[in-house]
C-alpha cells in the first residue's frame, strides 16, 4: 500500500531537505570558490561565485616536484592508495574472520573480547599517538606504509568486527547447517555462504576501512617525515604552514582528495543503504 | 538403504538432559516418523542423527557404523529444514548442485542429476531463479529436490510442511509417500501434525519430554495406544477420557463413577478398587436415540455444544463423569440441549491405570 501524503507535508519535507543540503553543501562551495579564484591569501567572503575562474592551483598541486625532480603528487597519491588499500584488505579480512568466530562460536573470553573492542573505541587518536610511535619505532615501521597500515588497522578492525558480528547475527545457522550436511568445512560454510550474503555489510566495513586510512591526518603527520612517504593530508596541511600559506593550492587539493572517496561512494550507495539498515533492524 | 540405530542415547545442553536413555532401532528402507509436542526432543533426536548435534551418551549407528564423532558430510545422510534453508544467493540449478559440486563430483554427471531431479520434482524452468523468486510449495520442492539429488542412505525431515498451506501440505505429504516409494530409502520424519504421522508413516515414535511413548505402526497406535499421552496425542478429534473406579458387580466388575456405570470389558487386568482411566475414541461413542431405547446407556448428559460440519457432526455432551466429545457420521442426531444417553461399546474402549497412566490391556499371546 503506497500512502498518498498531503501537499502540505510534501512541501515541508521538501523545505526541510533542500534547508540541509544548502547547508551542507555551502562549505564546500566555498572550498571550490576557493580553489578555482586566483591567489593565495584566505578570504572571508560569503559568496560561493568566484570572482574570476582559474586552474592554476589545480595545476600547482598536481605539478609539485621535490628538489630531485620526482612527481610528489603522484607519489603522495601512490602512498595514500597503498595505504588506505592494505588497511582495508587486511581490515576486512580479519574483521570478517573475527566477527564470524564471535558471532558463531562460544570460546572462553568471548564477551570479554567484544567489551575490549568496544572498550577501545573510546580512546581518541591523539592519545595512542606516543605509544604507537614508541612501538613503530621499536619495530623499525616509522615512515614507511607497512608501518601505518599497522596503525590504521587497529583502529578501523574493532568496528568492522562489531558491525560484521550484528550483521552475521542475523543469517540464520540453519543455512551453514545445511552446506555443512552438503559437505562445506567450516571454512566453506564461511566463504561460501555466510561471506556471499553479507557482501552489504562488507561493503560498508571495506568502506569505513577506505576512508578511515584515506582521510587520517593526525598519526600520519606523526609517523611520516620524509615528503616522498607523505600521504595526501599530510600533503595538504603542509600548504599551509606557520611561515607560508597557500590557501588556493589547499582548497584545490582538498577537492581533488575527496573525489576517489565520493565516487567510492557513490558506486557503493546501494549497498551502504542496505548494509546500514539490515544492522539496524536487530538493533 | 541403511537401519539406523540408536543406543541408550543421551543428550544434555549444560546442565539440562532433554533426551534420557534413547533406544530407537529404524530398520532398513523403513519411513518412521518421529511425533510429539514442541519441546519433546524430536528434533533434537534428528539433529543428533544428522550430526548437528553432539551425542553426549550412548552409540548411533547408520548402516551399522558407528557414526558417533563422524562429521555430517561423511555420514552419507540429507536433510530437509524446516525453513528449507536454501542458500539465497544462490540460482536454484546452483541449490540442487552444491552438494555434489563440493563432493567434486563431474560437470556432466552433475548436469544430468540436477536435471533428473528438477524434472521429478517439476523444477526445470525454475533453475535460473533465485530461491526468493519462487512461492513456498516451490520452495520446498527444492529443498527436497537438494536432499534427493545426493542420493543418500538416509533422508531427514524436519517439520518440512508446517510453513506450507493445508492444500499444499497434502500434495507434498503425498509426493513424500510417493518417493519414499520409488526410491525405498530410509527415511525419518519429525512432525508435531499427527495427521501427517498417520498418513506417512510406516512407524510411528511418539516422544514426550525426551522419551519415547510408543513405537509402533500408524493403526497399532490408534488401536492399541501403550499409555495416555498416547492415546490422546493420535487420533483427532481426542480420544475422551473419564476417571472411574474399579468395583465389583455380581461375577465380575464394573466401572463405575457418580453417574455412571458400564460393566467392565474384557481383555484388561483390573483389580478391584483400582482407579481406572477409560478412554473411548468421539467416533466410537454412541448416541442412544429413543430407537435404540432397549439399550443400556453408560450414563446420560446435555449436549453442550454442537459442531455440524457436513460430512460429520461433532458434540460435546455433558455428562456427570464430564465433557463427552461424539461424532457421528452425516448431519448427527442431536441438537443443542438435547437430553442424550451415551453408549460405551465393550470392544472399542481403552483403559489405563489411574496412576501410572499406562494401559491395562493384557498382552495377546
Amino acid at each position: 500500500m503506497i500512502r498518498r501524503r498531503s501537499p502540505v507535508r510534501t512541501a515541508l519535507v521538501h523545505a526541510l531537505l533542500i534547508t540541509v543540503t544548502v547547508v551542507t553543501l555551502f562549505p564546500v562551495a566555498l572550498v571550490v570558490r576557493k580553489s578555482l579564484s586566483p591567489g593565495n591569501e584566505f578570504e572571508l567572503s560569503l559568496n560561493p561565485i568566484p570572482p574570476k575562474v582559474t586552474t592554476e592551483h589545480y595545476r600547482a598541486v598536481l605539478s609539485a616536484r621535490d628538489f630531485s625532480g620526482s612527481w610528489l603528487f603522484g607519489r603522495q597519491l601512490y602512498n595514500s592508495f597503498v595505504v588506505a588499500l592494505l588497511t582495508t584488505i587486511l581490515g576486512v579480512f580479519l574483521a570478517s574472520t573475527a566477527a564470524y568466530a564471535f558471532s558463531r562460536f562460544r570460546f572462553p573470553g568471548r564477551r570479554f573480547g567484544m567489551m575490549i573492542f568496544l572498550v577501545v573505541q573510546m580512546f581518541p587518536a591523539t592519545l595512542l599517538m606516543i605509544p604507537l610511535y614508541v612501538i613503530l619505532d621499536k619495530l623499525g615501521l616509522l615512515d614507511t606504509v607497512a608501518g601505518l597500515v599497522l596503525v590504521y588497522s587497529t583502529t578501523a578492525i574493532p568496528f568492522c568486527v562489531f558491525m560484521l558480528k550484528g550483521y552475521f547475527d542475523t543469517i540464520p545457522r540453519e543455512l551453514e547447517e545445511a552446506a555443512w550436511i552438503d559437505g562445506a568445512s567450516r571454512f566453506g560454510m564461511f566463504w561460501r555462504v555466510v561471506l556471499p550474503l553479507s557482501k552489504p555489510a562488507l561493503a560498508v566495513t571495506a568502506l569505513f576501512s577506505f576512508m578511515t586510512a584515506w582521510n587520517e591526518y593526525i598519526l600520519a603527520e606523526t609517523f611520516l617525515s620524509n615528503e616522498a612517504s607523505y600521504t595526501l593530508p599530510v600533503m595538504l596541511k603542509h600548504y599551509v604552514g606557520d611561515k607560508s600559506a597557500n590557501w588556493g593550492a589547499f582548497a584545490a587539493g582538498a577537492i581533488l582528495v575527496s573525489m576517489p572517496v565520493m565516487a567510492l561512494f557513490y558506486m557503493l550507495q546501494k549497498a551502504l543503504v542496505s548494509g546500514l539498515t539490515a544492522g539496524g533492524v536487530k538493533g | 538403504m541403511a537401519e539406523v540405530k540408536l543406543e541408550n542415547v543421551k543428550k544434555s545442553f549444560g546442565e539440562v538432559t532433554v533426551i534420557e536413555h534413547l533406544d530407537l532401532t529404524i530398520g532398513s528402507g523403513e519411513l518412521a516418523v518421529l511425533v510429539g509436542p514442541s519441546g519433546c526432543g524430536k528434533s533434537t533426536t534428528l539433529r543428533m542423527i544428522a550430526g548437528l548435534e553432539e551425542i553426549t551418551e550412548g552409540t548411533l549407528s547408520i548402516g551399522g557404523r558407528v557414526v558417533n564423532h563422524v562429521p555430517p558430510k561423511d555420514r552419507d545422510i540429507a536433510m530437509v529444514f524446516q525453513s528449507y534453508a536454501l542458500y539465497p544467493h544462490m540460482t536454484i540449478f546452483k541449490n540442487l548442485a552444491f552438494g555434489l559440486m563440493l563432493r567434486k563430483t563431474p560437470a556432466a554427471e552433475i548436469h544430468s542429476r540436477v536435471n533428473d531431479v528438477a524434472q521429478m520434482l517439476g523444477l526445470e524452468k525454475l533453475l535460473d531463479r533465485k530461491p526468493k523468486q519462487l512461492s513456498g510449495g516451490q520452495r520446498q520442492r527444492v529443498a527436497m529436490g537438494r536432499a534427493i539429488v545426493r542420493r543418500p542412505k538416509v533422508f531427514l525431515f524436519d517439520e518440512p510442511l508446517s510453513n506450507l498451506d493445508a492444500k499444499l501440505r497434502a500434495q507434498m505429504r503425498r509426493e513424500i509417500a510417493r518417493l519414499h516409494r520409488e526410491k525405498g530409502t530410509t527415511m525419518i520424519y519429525v512432525t508435531h501434525d499427527q495427521v501427517e504421522a498417520m498418513t506417512l508413516a510406516d512407524v510411528i515414535v511418539v516422544m514426550h519430554r525426551g522419551r519415547i511413548m510408543q513405537q509402533g505402526s500408524p493403526l497399532e497406535l490408534f488401536d492399541r495406544p501403550a499409555n495416555r499421552f498416547v492415546a490422546e496425542f493420535i487420533g483427532s478429534p481426542q480420544m475422551n477420557i473419564l476417571h472411574v473406579t474399579a468395583v465389583a458387580s455380581g461375577d465380575g466388575l464394573a466401572l463405575e463413577a457418580d453417574g455412571f456405570s458400564l460393566p467392565a470389558p474384557g481383555g484388561f487386568r483390573l483389580e478391584r478398587g483400582q482407579r481406572v482411566l477409560l478412554g473411548v475414541r468421539p467416533a466410537d461413542v454412541m448416541m442412544l436415540g429413543a430407537d435404540r431405547s432397549e439399550e443400556v446407556a453408560a450414563c446420560e448428559g446435555e449436549v453442550d455444544v454442537s459442531e455440524p460440519m457436513g460430512a460429520e457432526a461433532l458434540s460435546a455432551v455433558t455428562t456427570p463423569v464430564g465433557s463427552v466429545v461424539v461424532r457421528e457420521p452425516g448431519h448427527g442426531s442431536v441438537a443443542l440441549g438435547d437430553r442424550v444417553r451415551l453408549g460405551f461399546p465393550a470392544d472399542r474402549l481403552h483403559l489405563f491405570d489411574g496412576e501410572t497412566e499406562v494401559s491395562l490391556r493384557e498382552e495377546e499371546s
